[in-house]
């Protein structure tokens, strides 16, 4: 996006010019499905019956929600399975090298929770996980402005929005209508404490409060990065898509607890 | 300039000091058994570090607060807007929600009822009352009922007839009943349990108290075939009288700003009070008092000296139908997350947006704004369908 030029009228032409040819970002973060948490091994720690089972629904509500879209996965057994699971439904898949900054690890403190009285192992240890997991957040959460990959292009339908309601309606209605804006779609799937920082950073709220969200397995937490680099989240933990009876945050299984 | 992304480096930075700062003094034994479990790689997932997500370690030193104010004195980016109205130039200081404790502190008495077993300092050494007992065991004291997990699922109404301007025409559009009874669906689902979960409590049955709902006519439609859906399953649901003060309108200041919303400070002036107010009303920690709520009592209710109350659920559920708006609103105030940021979040129609609050004041958000029970065909933002857009 050009800098602003200090003229208000000239800058909202060219925000609405870049909202009108630039590429909407799409990017949908997975975690992964339930695994055996028993072992110490990443290798051993693998999707259970039922992890496969909720990868397997995901992997058919992602077909219809999206097409043409790129798959990264972390560098971990249960990530990579469940993407596995996943792309087998998907058509036209680029699939990346799995990349250990997605790898689960601490990210940030935690407010409640905070750290006055941790023990200085786990201080190290979100010092590391920090620094890696924020370069993986600066990697992949960023404004499209290249000229958009032609082979994972998808034009929007000119649907009309509706501007009566302005409030209720997200920024991107009312410069949409028959933009024929592009966007593009990409999946990561990784883990709890990733995608809750990443949400926490994306919509740039106090990372320090990742603990209080909650994301089940195989849940879907959807961003959108318009051209003009803002951030909107359609759904955080989203697992409509699983039975009720397949819901699970790891060993805890349904929501009555 | 005053920014939230300015905060995370702030906050960045209080890594290395509040790791300069610590004191490592003996650890009170929770805090090394906490430490524990969080030592698995996949923390906060296995049994143990469930129960520690519930006894959370006391937070941080005053380090972290002073360097995560924001300076009141923030100047705007171009200085011209700035006489001391506006904040970082984008929007009226009046209208911002001033925290008790400044952002990214958790206040424990954010809904006013603390107790001596759930304050800071109790959490800090460990005697935080997680449980959901009153561990009053004298004699000759009346024992108070357990309480409960209080679980909040905030529907957002059906796609509605947006052309008039008088609510009673704002009807839902047979999409949005479509929506509404998807979701019917799915929540009595939710409520009826299975015996397909291998190990749940009541398997996983989740008794809905109450459906709330706001006055206008989308939502008390919506929430009406909601209700339907339990009745047809010969579940029982309680719709309570609708409430004006769920009402649709701007709630807060928007930030990143939207200057082509028109009357946006006035509404804001005219509804933040009343939104806030239901905000209080509907989100607390269980407590002994019960609210206006309209059900038969049941054999739960009573006192009695039974001390074994595994069988007791300790959950309670309520959904509250209401509007885009509100939910998002909500969100942010319950997870004391600034009300500012309440239009970064996107609320499809008859979205699910699911909070809990635990006995101790806890509160966690499982979903917001999940419409992955409905059809995908039957998705919608208002006039807009699908996700490409």
């Amino acid at each position: 996006m050009p800098p602003t030029t200090g003229d208000k009228d000239e800058d909202r032409r060219r925000k609405r010019q870049t909202r009108k040819e630039g590429v909407t970002r799409h990017v949908i973060l997975i975690r992964h499905g339930q695994y055996t948490e028993n072992e110490k091994l990443d290798e051993n720690r693998i999707l259970t019956e039922l992890g496969r089972q909720q990868a397997d629904y995901t992997g058919r509500r992602l077909k219809e929600m999206i097409e043409g879209v790129e798959v990264r996965v972390s560098n971990m057994a249960r990530a990579k399975e469940t993407a596995d699971i996943i792309a087998s439904h998907l058509e036209g898949v680029e699939r990346s090298e799995p990349d250990s900054d997605l790898n689960e690890g601490r990210p940030s403190h935690t407010l409640p929770g905070g750290d006055s009285y941790v023990s200085k192992s786990t201080i190290e240890k979100t010092d590391d996980g920090h620094t890696r997991i924020e370069t993986a957040f600066r990697k992949y959460f960023y404004r499209a402005q290249d000229p958009p990959r032609m082979n994972i292009l998808v034009e929007s339908a000119s649907d009309t929005g509706d501007d009566n309601n302005i409030a209720e309606m997200d920024v991107t209605n009312i410069e949409n209508k028959n933009s024929g804006s592009k966007h593009e779609f990409e999946i990561i799937v990784c883990h709890a404490n990733v995608i809750r920082y990443f949400l926490c950073r994306a919509l740039q709220m106090p990372p320090e409060a990742w603990l209080r969200l909650c994301t089940f397995n195989c849940s879907l937490t959807y961003l959108t990065i318009r051209p003009t680099g803002t951030v909107s989240c359609r759904m955080l933990g989203d697992i409509g898509h699983l039975p009720y009876d397949k819901s699970t945050f790891s060993m805890h299984s349904g929501f009555n607890w | 300039m005053f920014s939230f992304a300015s905060l995370a480096r702030i906050s960045k930075q209080s890594y290395s000091s509040s790791s300069r700062c610590c004191l490592f003094g003996a650890l009170p034994a929770i805090c090394v058994a906490a430490v524990a479990a969080m030592d698995n790689d996949d923390n906060y997932i296995n049994e143990e570090s469930s129960s520690f997500i519930r006894r959370f370690l006391p937070t941080t030193t005053i380090t972290l607060s002073e360097s995560a104010t924001p300076s009141p004195q923030a100047q705007s980016k171009d200085g011209s807007d700035d006489d001391g109205l506006l904040f970082g130039g984008q929007c009226l200081k009046r209208q911002m929600h001033v925290p008790n404790v400044p952002y990214p502190l958790w206040d424990y008495n954010w809904d006013g009822k603390m107790t001596s077993d759930t304050s800071l300092e109790a959490f800090r050494n460990g005697q935080a009352n997680s449980s959901n007992r009153n561990n009053n065991k004298k004699k000759n004291v009346r024992k108070k009922r357990t309480k409960k997990s209080r679980h909040i699922l905030l529907v957002r109404h059906g796609q509605y007839d947006e052309r008039r301007e008088e609510d009673i025409y704002r009807t839902l559009t047979p999409l949005g009943r479509r929506q509404a009874i998807q979701t019917g669906i799915r929540l009595t689902k939710i409520a009826k349990g299975s015996m397909n979960f291998e190990t749940c409590k009541f398997n996983g049955q989740c008794s809905v108290k109450a459906i709330h709902v706001s006055n206008m006519v989308r939502a008390k439609e919506t929430a009406q075939l909601i209700a339907q859906q339990f009745q047809d399953q010969d579940q029982k649901v309680f719709v309570q009288k609708p409430d004006p003060l769920l009402n649709e309108a701007l709630p807060a200041p928007m930030v990143p700003i939207r200057p082509d919303i028109i009357g946006g400070t006035e509404e804001i002036d005219e509804n933040h009070d009343r939104i806030e107010e239901a905000f209080r009303k509907y989100f607390h920690r269980d407590d002994d008092e019960d609210e206006d709520v309209t059900i038969p009592p049941t054999s739960s209710d009573k006192d009695d000296d039974d001390d074994d109350d595994e069988d007791e659920d300790k959950n309670e559920f309520e959904v509250i139908v209401c509007h885009g708006n509100i939910i998002r609103y909500f969100f942010c105030r319950a997870l004391q997350l600034p009300p500012e940021a309440w239009l970064r979040l996107c609320t499809f129609n008859c979205s699910i947006t699911y909070l809990v609050i635990r006995p101790n004041g806890m509160v966690s958000a499982r979903m917001m704004g999940d419409v992955g029970h409905l059809d995908y065909d039957d998705t919608s933002f208002s006039g807009l369908h699908g996700f490409r857009w």
